[in-house]
C-alpha cells in the first residue's frame, strides 16, 4: 500500500467514528476507571474488615497524616499519569516531595510527642505483613483500571507511566485502608504501607512496558 | 523542519486538526499528505545517520501517520500541534531503529533542511501486513485505500452496512499498527 492509499483509508476512518467517542479526553477515562475500580476495594474494607479503633478519636496525627499523604500521592500521581498519556509531555515527579515531607514531618512530630520508647513495637506492629499484603491487593483493581484507560493514550515512556499509575493506585488504596488499619503509629505506616505502594509501582512498570506500548 | 512554526505551519496544521475533529475528511487528508511529505524529510535525515536503509523511511512515515490517526485524541487543541507530532515521529523512529537491532540515538534536533524528497516508488511495508489481516478487514482496507472506493461503494460491494465498513476499517488500521510493532514476525 502506498502512503497516499494509507492516507485515503485514514481519512475514510475519520467519518466512521462519532467524534464524541473518538475524541473523549483521556483524563476523563482515567478518573472514571480509577473511581469505578476503587469501589470493590472500598467495599472489601467497609464490609469485610473491622473498623479501625482509631476512627473513634477523630483525625489524630497518624490518621490525618496518612490520609493526607496517601491521598496527595494518589492525586498527584494520577494527574502526572493523565499528563503523561500525551506523547510530548514529560513525566512530572516534583510534586512527590509534598506527601514525602508530610510523612517525614508527621514522624518527627510523633517521635517528639511519644519519645523513642517502644519504637520497635510501633514500627513492627502486630501484623505488618497482613497490612502490606492488604494495601498491595486493594490497589490492584485501580491499577488495572488505569492501565486499561491508558491504552488509549500515547505515553512516551510506557514503563515509567505504568509505575506512576501504580503509585496512584497504591496511594489511594493506602488512604482507604486507614478505615481498617488497626496500627496507631506513623512509623508502622512508613515501614509497611510505603513498601506495598512501591511494589504496586513495580508491578505497574512491568505491566506498563507490555500494555502501554504503541 | 518539525521545529519551526515560522512558515505558519503550526497554525495551519492545528487548524486542519481542528477541522478534522469536526469531521472534515478532506481537510484531514490534505493535512496528512502535508505531514507525510514533511515526515519523509525528517525520516530520511534521521535514519541516514543511523545507517538504516532507504526503505525504512516510508516505514517511519506510515507508522507515524497511523499513530497520528489512532492517537489523535491525545492532542490537546489548547496546546501546540508540532511538538505533539514531533514526539510521535520520534517515538516511531526510535521504535524502528530499535526493532532493526541498530543501536544509537536518533538525532532529531539538528534536522535542518526542508528539502522535499519524492515519495519512493518502492513497495511499502504495509503491503506485507495487509496480507496477514483477517479477510473482511483486508477487503475493506484494500477497497477504500488501494482501489479508492467510497464507503458507500465498499458497503455495497461486500454487502455490509456503512457501520460495519467503518468497524472493519478501524480494526484493520489498529491491527496494522500492532503488526508494525511485531515487525520481527513478518520479516
Amino acid at each position: 500500500m502506498k502512503t497516499d492509499d494509507l492516507i485515503r483509508a485514514l481519512a475514510a476512518d475519520l467519518d466512521g467514528m462519532s467524534p464524541r467517542n473518538a475524541l473523549r479526553p483521556l483524563w476523563a477515562d482515567l478518573v472514571l476507571a480509577t473511581a469505578v475500580m476503587a469501589v470493590p476495594s472500598f467495599a472489601v474494607i467497609w464490609f469485610g474488615l473491622a473498623r479501625s479503633p482509631h476512627l473513634a478519636h477523630g483525625l489524630g496525627l497518624t490518621l490525618g497524616t496518612t490520609v493526607a499523604a496517601a491521598g496527595l500521592l494518589g492525586a498527584g500521581a494520577l494527574a502526572a499519569v493523565a499528563a503523561a498519556a500525551r506523547p510530548e509531555a514529560r513525566l512530572r515527579t516534583g510534586w512527590a516531595v509534598i506527601p514525602a515531607l508530610l510523612m517525614a514531618g508527621g514522624i518527627v512530630v510523633e517521635l517528639a510527642r511519644a519519645g523513642t520508647g517502644g519504637w520497635w513495637q510501633r514500627l513492627v506492629g502486630d501484623q505488618p505483613l497482613a497490612c502490606l499484603a492488604c494495601v498491595f491487593l486493594l490497589s490492584l483493581p485501580m491499577l488495572g483500571g488505569m492501565l486499561l484507560a491508558l491504552r488509549r493514550g500515547a505515553p512516551a515512556r510506557p514503563r515509567a507511566t505504568g509505575a506512576m499509575a501504580g503509585l496512584a493506585a497504591g496511594g489511594f488504596a493506602a488512604a482507604m485502608y486507614t478505615l481498617h488499619c488497626p496500627e496507631g503509629s506513623l512509623m508502622f505506616i512508613a515501614a509497611w504501607h510505603i513498601p506495598a505502594i512501591l511494589l504496586v509501582a513495580s508491578l505497574g512498570a512491568w505491566a506498563g512496558g507490555r500494555l502501554l506500548r504503541w | 523542519m518539525l521545529n519551526g512554526g515560522e512558515d505558519g505551519r503550526e497554525a495551519r496544521w492545528a487548524a486542519a486538526m481542528l477541522a478534522a475533529r469536526g469531521g472534515d475528511a478532506a481537510a484531514y487528508a490534505r493535512l496528512l499528505a502535508e505531514v507525510a511529505a514533511t515526515l519523509r524529510v525528517f525520516a530520511a535525515t534521521a535514519l541516514r545517520r543511523t545507517g538504516l536503509e532507504a526503505r525504512d523511511v516510508e516505514d517511519v512515515v506510515q507508522e507515524t501517520l497511523l499513530a497520528v490517526h489512532l492517537k489523535r485524541h491525545t492532542w490537546d487543541p489548547g496546546r501546540p500541534f508540532l511538538p505533539w507530532l514531533r514526539a510521535i515521529a520520534r517515538h516511531k523512529a526510535v521504535d524502528i531503529v530499535r526493532r532493526r537491532g541498530s543501536r544509537g540515538e536518533v538525532p532529531l534536533d539538528d534536522v535542518a533542511d526542508t528539502l522535499s524528497v519524492a515519495a519512493p516508488e518502492m513497495a511499502a511495508p504495509v503491503e506485507r501486513f495487509l496480507a496477514a489481516l483477517p479477510s473482511r478487514q483486508r477487503e475493506v482496507v484494500t477497497a477504500l485505500a488501494v482501489d479508492g472506493a467510497s464507503v458507500a461503494e465498499t458497503a455495497h460491494r461486500f454487502n455490509l452496512s456503512r457501520g460495519a465498513v467503518y468497524v472493519a476499517l478501524h480494526r484493520g488500521l489498529a491491527a496494522l499498527t500492532v503488526m508494525f510493532g511485531d515487525w520481527d514476525k513478518f520479516k
